[in-house]
């Protein structure tokens, strides 16, 4: 019988207790109430119930509770504990974002720095084989079939390929190959002048040759390319001069001086780049110059070191360089040194203000 | 007076508590079961009735306050249950927890009926303190201050209908609770 009264039946008797029904209510209730005892008995206990709690005795309180200008200042200022709290914690995460970002932008800016050995040591060795190509005479009785790969010639007009006759049905001695690189387009100025001084080598010596007559199988005289001095300098670049000799007893001169440079994103591989397609080269041509076969660059620079070389710099330039971004680094190195302790400062006097309050506060 | 302590006038805000600091004090030791928590939670009530005098829209200035001290009740609660203290209670032979209090109570310097009329209270506040925090205050002020439900809805910022809800199944645990101590209530007053 007792799991017939809802929760909605208690709310009736209590609120019918506290004279809280309307009448509607009230009338439906009084009707239930002298037809079920179980109601009834409901009422009964909780209207003992409520006495009982409305019995407990009213307390005094133990002293007066006077406030005074003093109070209330001490109340405003516990209230400021959550606010030092904050400003502690985000303090101290902005410290630990500037900490890390310095760290970052300091080991960002030494490996930006690091290419700066390869490129001086690689600078050298360019200018050293130019040097040992100057000192080096070719003689027309001497060279051999030459494939020289020069940067300028290029762009130059394309010699009269068809007429070279040169490969093994000639008994041509082993063929050699000038491999002249240059660094990229962004290479400095006193760099262009010492492109255009191997340029003027080359034409000095492809003049010396053909005008020798050391070449006979050539239908027409080849045109020397006359250097151009030009700032796009391509790094890889193919001019095929090639020759036989006429007696098997030429020894191939060894100037061999394949000096490689390369853009940070390209690997120094010793194939020649653009590298003639063989349909565009006869096949004495393709017999000659083989690509991929070229002699691995051997010398002070190794593959290695042209690798990490960003932007080949002559030694003089680059001097400039460090004095100029020197200042930069150590201002930063200040700024970031000085917002570290200023958040450091903020997140400790905040975060003991935080605590004395809370202290203060109980 | 309200109208001048709203203006800054600490004199007849002092005025205001000298009235209503008794119903303020039992509306909170009733809610937090302690003389001291509640004489904290009286202090920070009036304080921050001060503070926020400017909140006050007019209506029930009862109602208001008891609103500010029950949310420094809860807070006191809530503190409370963050750091549990260890209750002052004494253990028996087999170094149990003796759960009754009545070992606090001196016999010997209060007649029997005083100390019979200590142990029921006692016995409702702990009934008391074992509802929920809603329900607590819901039934203190409706059973033992005596506001009615629109005061009661006032002051817990609830509607009527959940005032009638909250006072009917407090009601209802009160009284098995109190079964629990029948042979503490009055004989008229014992639950069947």
């Amino acid at each position: 019988m007792k799991n017939q009264i809802t929760a909605r039946d208690y709310e009736l008797i209590s609120a019918y207790l506290d004279n809280q029904l309307n009448e509607k209510d009230r009338a439906l209730l009084e009707s239930r109430l002298k037809a079920d005892p179980e109601i009834r008995n409901e009422l009964h206990e909780i209207s003992k119930t409520r006495l009982l709690v409305h019995g407990l005795s009213n307390l005094r309180a133990p002293r007066n509770y006077y406030i005074n200008a003093t109070a209330v200042q001490i109340h405003s200022s516990l209230r400021l504990a959550p606010v030092f709290g904050i400003v502690s914690a985000v303090a101290s995460v902005l410290l630990a974002l500037v900490i890390f970002g310095g760290t970052f932008l300091k080991s960002s800016s030494q490996v930006a720095m690091a290419p700066a050995l390869p490129a001086a040591v690689e600078t050298i060795a360019v200018q050293q084989e130019v040097q040992r190509s100057a000192v080096t005479p070719i003689t027309p009785t001497e060279a051999a079939p030459v494939v020289m790969m020069g940067a300028p010639l290029i762009a130059s007009p394309t010699p009269n390929i068809g007429a070279l006759k040169v490969g093994p049905t000639e008994n041509a001695t082993p063929t050699t190959v000038y491999l002249f690189a240059y660094p990229p387009t962004s290479s400095p100025e006193n760099l262009n002048t010492l492109n255009d001084e191997q340029n003027e080598i080359l034409r000095i010596q492809c003049e010396e040759y053909y005008g020798s007559g050391a070449y006979p199988t050539l239908s027409s005289p080849y045109d020397c390319p006359t250097p151009t001095p030009t700032n796009t300098i391509s790094p890889y670049s193919l001019d095929i001069l090639s020759s036989s000799s006429p007696t098997p007893s030429t020894t191939p001169t060894p100037v061999i001086t394949p000096t490689f440079t390369s853009t940070p994103t390209s690997s120094p591989t010793p194939t020649t780049s653009p590298t003639p397609t063989p349909t565009e080269l006869p096949p004495s041509i393709q017999n000659i110059a083989p690509t991929g076969e070229a002699e691995p660059p051997t010398g002070i620079t190794s593959p290695n070191q042209t690798v990490g070389a960003g932007n080949p710099t002559p030694p003089g330039q680059e001097k400039t360089e460090n004095p100029s971004t020197s200042p930069n680094l150590s201002f930063l190195n200040y700024l970031l040194l000085t917002v570290e302790i200023s958040l450091a400062a903020i997140a400790i006097i905040a975060g003991i203000a935080a605590i004395i309050l809370r202290v203060r506060a109980g | 007076m309200i109208q001048a302590a709203r203006e800054g006038d600490l004199d007849s805000f002092n005025h205001l508590v000298l009235a209503y600091q008794d119903l303020v004090y039992n509306h909170a030791f009733r809610m937090v079961g302690e003389e001291e928590s509640a004489d904290d939670a009286t202090q920070n009530t009036f304080i921050s009735a001060y503070n926020h005098l400017g909140s006050f829209r007019g209506g029930s200035f009862k109602a208001w306050l008891l609103r500010i001290v029950t949310n420094a009740c809860y807070d006191e609660l809530r503190r409370r249950k963050r750091r549990p203290t260890v209750p002052l209670e004494p253990l028996d032979d087999a170094g149990e927890e003796v759960e009754s209090a009545r070992w606090m109570v001196d016999p010997v310097n209060q007649p029997e009926q005083q100390v019979e009329q200590a142990e029921l209270q006692r016995a409702i506040q702990h009934c008391l303190d074992n509802l929920p925090g809603d329900f607590r205050a819901t039934v203190i002020m409706v059973d033992v201050q005596g506001l009615d439900y629109f005061e009661a809805a006032q002051a817990i910022g609830k509607p009527i209908g959940t005032i009638k809800s909250r006072l009917a199944r407090a009601r209802l645990r009160l009284r098995d609770c109190l079964n629990g101590f029948a042979e503490l209530l009055p004989v008229g007053f014992r639950l069947e």
